[in-house]
């Protein structure tokens, strides 16, 4: 039990590490202009190869995966939440805007390139920085779901 | 052991940062005391120390900017009380019809009516000193970029992510007049009215 929360634990901390590392890594690739467009690529990609290799090393399965990745998620899900509350809440909702938006840097080389339309009123790359922490972690379970498939698949073979 | 080293640095950063916040007020006072523009790092840390974020409180009662006075081209600024961005916090580019292309986080590039920059506490109006077909082509670059996405953290380079007073000042660079006399990272808009390219023609505060 103990051993499944410190991987829990360690997983998470991967992710949200790993997400700190693209902040940093995109503003200054946003310098390069169009050329940034690679790191939103890499970004999914290294999401994917961590929950691929907390499966293997960690032995954390996909859903515990997911749950971390949720957790790693937690400033950009909490800005978003208030966002999405605007109307119930007394004091402004500007700054977690602003923290929603810094938080998702990671995919903003790709917004020039999305459609200019809305969508429930908000344009659609509000949508997507809205939305995406609760399908970022996808990607990390998704690794993790992949790498249980290849295991179980290997032992299978080993065993006939 | 190891939690325990880990409070301490987290102890130690807080603290970093506590102090930090406080220094930058400092400096921005010394500033200030010599009537000269603090740096953009220096206003935004003071801000953040003072607890102010984004645009500041709105005003409940208009102020009367006039904005008969508007020409395509024209700049419109509004700032409020607890602003981060210094003394003006928003800018817009007037393009005529009534409109002026401006944006906020969550709207991306659009377009908005002038008497939006009455909910200012304070505001105005600046000129730029550009011929018509400078400031024709300023304009047009700007409408091209509604429906575009808002960042606040783009560098100067990039040309497909905007903040309001970055996208007037790139506007307007494509014409070869740099609006940015403090040169930094963020083109703020308290940059237009430090700028000699432009002339404020009128100024407005809420009483």
């Amino acid at each position: 039990m103990q051993q499944r929360k410190h991987a829990f634990f360690s997983m998470a901390k991967t992710l949200f590490l790993l997400h700190l590392l693209f902040i940093i890594i995109t503003i200054m690739m946003l310098y390069f202009g169009r050329l940034s467009i690679i790191v939103p690529l890499i970004f999914v990609l290294a999401l994917f190869l961590a929950g691929l290799h907390g499966c293997r090393t960690l032995d954390v399965g996909p859903l515990i995966t997911l749950t971390a990745g949720y957790l790693s998620q937690l400033i950009g899900i909490l800005s978003s939440f208030f966002v999405l509350t605007e109307g119930v809440w007394d004091f402004s909702i500007e700054p977690f805007e602003f923290i929603a938006q810094i938080w998702q840097t990671p995919l903003y080389p790709l917004y020039p390139i999305l459609p200019r339309t809305s969508c429930f009123d908000f344009p659609l790359y509000f949508v997507v920085t809205i939305t995406a922490s609760f399908v970022l972690p996808l990607i990390p379970a998704l690794g993790a779901s992949l790498s249980r498939l290849f295991t179980g698949i290997r032992n299978k073979r080993n065993s006939v | 052991m190891s939690s325990l080293r880990q409070v301490k640095i987290a102890c130690i950063l807080i603290a970093a940062l506590f102090l930090s916040l406080q220094f930058a007020q400092l400096i921005e006072e010394h500033y200030q005391n010599k009537g000269e523009y603090p740096p953009t790092w220096v206003r935004l840390l003071s801000s953040a120390g003072k607890g102010h974020f984004g645009t500041g409180n709105f005003s409940s009662t208009p102020n009367n900017l006039d904005l008969s006075i508007l020409e395509p081209g024209d700049i419109l600024l509004g700032g409020n009380p607890g602003g981060s961005y210094g003394h003006y916090t928003h800018a817009g580019i007037y393009i005529g019809n009534n409109r002026v292309v401006t944006m906020y986080t969550s709207t991306g590039v659009y377009l908005e009516p002038p008497s939006a920059y009455h909910r200012y506490h304070w505001a105005a109006v600046g000129r730029v000193k550009a011929s018509p077909q400078q400031k024709k082509e300023a304009v047009s670059y700007c409408r091209s970029q509604v429906g575009s996405p808002f960042y606040i953290l783009s560098p100067k380079a990039e040309d497909g992510l905007w903040y309001c007073s970055k996208l007037i000042w790139y506007a307007y660079l494509k014409q070869g007049i740099d609006l940015d006399p403090l040169n930094s990272y963020w083109v703020l808009p308290d940059a237009f009215v430090q700028s000699p390219h432009v002339q404020i023609l009128e100024k407005a505060e809420v009483q």
